[in-house]
């Protein structure tokens, strides 16, 4: 078990807004995170932080990623390195079609690393393979990036590009909400086959109904920008059932 | 004014009597509309007046260079390709019968292309210009019935201190369809005044393309007149890389029940280029429609604008018309105006319009990012996917990629 990720007393701004307060976390390889929280509270911040969006401004404390320091490492850096944001809110592009995208994604961390283009056969039986497991269709995949997709399949398809990528780090941001139970089975599917010994997720989730299929090894109670509470599955529970408020009114 | 006035008098050109007198009272008329018509949004941030003076100052005879490095060689297999160079339209091949060059041979006949009367649009500014300067016309009548299979592609060559003042005329007679593709190649130190007329009858259809190459330090004035009668269906697609100053004019009238017409302009200027777009659509008549669809993707310092008018008179019944234009700023210091207007004076249109601007946007650079992609190639992506959602648009898939092809050789992240 090695170390994937490491947060340390993490302050990040948003214009002049400190949206995360001391964050501290520890994810080791093989392990599955959850974290709730009330809306605002910054969790969808914390994400995107890691992720390097330039709005979101890590103020002081240091974000680790396999023994890189994360902010001298640009966006795509990031990614070809083996960090993954799934959307809370998926980007649609129209005009470039999810073929293309997945394609030029793959190869431009294939590229990073020193390796050879995909062969264009090689790829589409890849892809064939995990479109089916994430049930989308062959036809959307010639659409543009998300265009038209419903909220589920907007969904399905951060799925689908995590399953291509093969991150190392998976951040998920309330990738179940707004899906049926049949599309959270899905969902559900693609994470737990991502899963082993050598990746780490981060599941941002409001409902523990998602933790049924993905079992987290910790459970972390987000508020204010900070984890005031670290638990297991257990915690999810107390949550679903008697909400926030006993924690952050005692 | 004072250089068209020298460019008539010491034209060498032996016209006939009725061409002289028509170049003169377009001059007489030009001179008289030019105050008013200056003021107006198409020309007011142009300085035309200026230009042509400066230009047609000018001795012509630096303007006959010759052919002789040039490759005549269409990159379009199988299309019928006419070229235009010094004034002239000339082709390597036999003359299909329904294509008439005037070669300098003005006829009686030919008159009324450059008449003046009763119509309005060729009181405008670019009309009235081209009727001064221009030396040659193509004609085109297709046959009723006559469904034309070889692409036409005109072909304007380069030039240097060129008037490239080129006058079409084009009929799509009853139940016969045609394909066009015009392309001006890159000059320097020119003037490009392009008039074409374009009548559809009944029953008849049309694809007609145009492609501006980037013009060096020159003028652009391009105008297009189109009528339709009933159940025509035509289909314009323009990419304009832009001039030193470019303005382009189409003027769309659909004049029978059930004329379409879908106009899409790409215009792409950069450097210190510009690109004017203006379109009027006419519906004169019940259940036409009309959709016009324009993009600019406007670069370093260059100037893009977009005014476009489509009118439905109180008593048409059934139109549709949509207009859209979308833009994408580059860079800080480029520039875009967008006028969109629709004067409809009835309920019984279904329509819609919508303009925006703005630079690449940044959730989606972000998200590029984040899948691994790196800054340029991202913006390319973005850049790209503009265009080829109009782009995609080109129903002949020849044509298509071959428009494509000259987008991509035009633009730089
Ligand atoms: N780009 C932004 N500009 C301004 N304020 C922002 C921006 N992004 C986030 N915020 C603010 O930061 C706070 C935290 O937002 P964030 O999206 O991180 O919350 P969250 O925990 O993900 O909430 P939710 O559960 O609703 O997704 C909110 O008050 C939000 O309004
Ligand atoms: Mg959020």
């Amino acid at each position: 078990m090695s170390n994937i990720l490491s947060i340390k007393d993490l302050y990040v701004d948003v214009g002049d807004t400190s949206i995360v307060n001391g964050l501290n976390l520890k994810i080791s390889s093989g392990e599955t995170h959850a974290i709730m929280g009330p809306n605002g509270s910054g969790k969808s911040t914390l994400a995107k932080a890691i992720a390097g969006h330039p709005d979101y401004k890590i103020q002081s404390g240091k974000i680790t990623y396999m023994g890189n320091d994360l902010s001298a490492l640009s966006i795509e850096e990031r990614s070809n390195l083996g960090v993954f944001l799934g959307f809370q809110y998926p980007i649609e592009i129209p005009g470039l079609s999810n073929t293309a995208f997945l394609k030029a994604a793959i190869n431009a961390k294939r590229k990073y690393h020193g390796m050879d283009e995909l062969s264009a056969s090689e790829f589409l039986v890849d892809l064939k393979e995990k479109s089916k497991m994430m049930d989308i269709e062959q036809s959307f995949l010639s659409r543009g990036v998300n265009e038209g997709f419903s909220g589920g399949e907007k969904k399905r398809n951060e799925i689908l590009q995590m399953l291509m990528l093969e991150p190392t780090l998976s951040i998920l941001d309330e990738t179940d909400s707004g899906l049926d139970i049949d599309s959270m089975k899905v969902v559900a599917s693609g994470v737990n086959a991502f899963r082993n010994k050598k990746t780490a997720s981060l599941i941002i989730t409001h409902y523990e109904r998602l933790l049924n299929y993905i079992t987290p090894d910790y459970v972390h109670v987000f508020h204010d920008g900070a984890i005031i509470k670290t638990g297991d599955i257990q915690l999810a529970k107390d949550l679903e059932e008697r909400g926030y408020e006993w924690l952050t009114n005692p | 004014m004072d250089g068209l006035q020298k460019f008539i008098e010491n034209d060498s050109h032996e016209f006939p009597d009725w061409m002289n007198h028509s170049r003169e009272s377009s001059l007489k008329k030009y001179k008289e509309v030019c105050p008013k018509h200056l003021k107006n949004a198409t020309w007011k941030n142009t300085k035309l007046n200026e230009m042509l003076n400066d230009f047609f100052e000018k001795e012509f005879s630096v303007q006959q260079s010759t052919l002789d490095n040039i490759d005549l060689k269409s990159n379009l297999d199988n299309s019928l390709t006419i070229y235009f160079h010094a004034g002239v339209f000339f082709t390597k091949e036999e003359i299909p019968s329904y294509i008439k060059l005037l070669n300098h041979k003005y006829l009686e006949e030919n008159q009324s292309i450059f008449g003046l009367e009763d119509r309005s649009e060729r009181q405008s500014i670019p009309y009235l210009l081209n009727n001064i300067v221009s030396r040659d016309a193509l004609m085109i009548d297709t046959a009723v019935n006559q469904n034309v299979e070889r692409l036409i592609h005109i072909v304007y060559l380069p030039n240097q201190n060129g008037n490239v003042a080129p006058r079409l005329n084009i009929n799509v007679s009853e139940n016969s369809s045609i394909k066009i593709i015009e392309e001006h190649l890159q000059s320097k130190n020119s003037i490009i005044n392009h008039c074409i007329d374009i009548n559809c009858e009944a029953t008849s259809s049309l694809e007609y393309y145009k492609v501006n190459h980037r013009q060096n330090d020159s003028y652009l004035i391009s105008n297009l007149n189109l009528n339709q009668e009933e159940d025509t269906d035509v289909k314009i697609f323009n990419l304009d890389l832009g001039a030193d100053s470019g303005s382009s004019l189409n003027h769309l009238k659909l004049n029978g029940e059930n004329s379409n017409v879908a106009c899409s302009t790409l215009f792409m200027p950069s450097d210190h280029r510009s690109s004017h777009q203006n379109v009027v659509i006419d519906h004169l008549s019940d259940k036409s429609s009309s959709s016009v669809n324009f993009r600019g993707v406007i670069n370093d310092e260059a100037t893009g604008s977009f005014f476009g008018k489509v009118r439905v008179a109180k008593e048409r019944r059934g139109t549709s018309a949509f207009m859209q234009n979308k833009n994408l700023l580059l860079s800080d210091e480029s520039k875009i105006s967008t006028v969109p207007i629709l004067e409809i004076y009835n309920d019984d249109t279904e329509c819609s319009h919508s303009a925006t601007s703005g630079s690449l946007d940044k959730e989606k650079l972000f998200y590029l990012k984040t899948r691994g992609i790196n800054e340029n190639d991202a913006k390319d992506f973005l850049i790209k996917s503009f265009i080829d959602e109009l782009a995609s648009q080109i129903k002949s898939r020849r044509l298509r990629d071959y428009v494509n092809e000259i987008i991509a050789g035009n633009y730089k992240v």
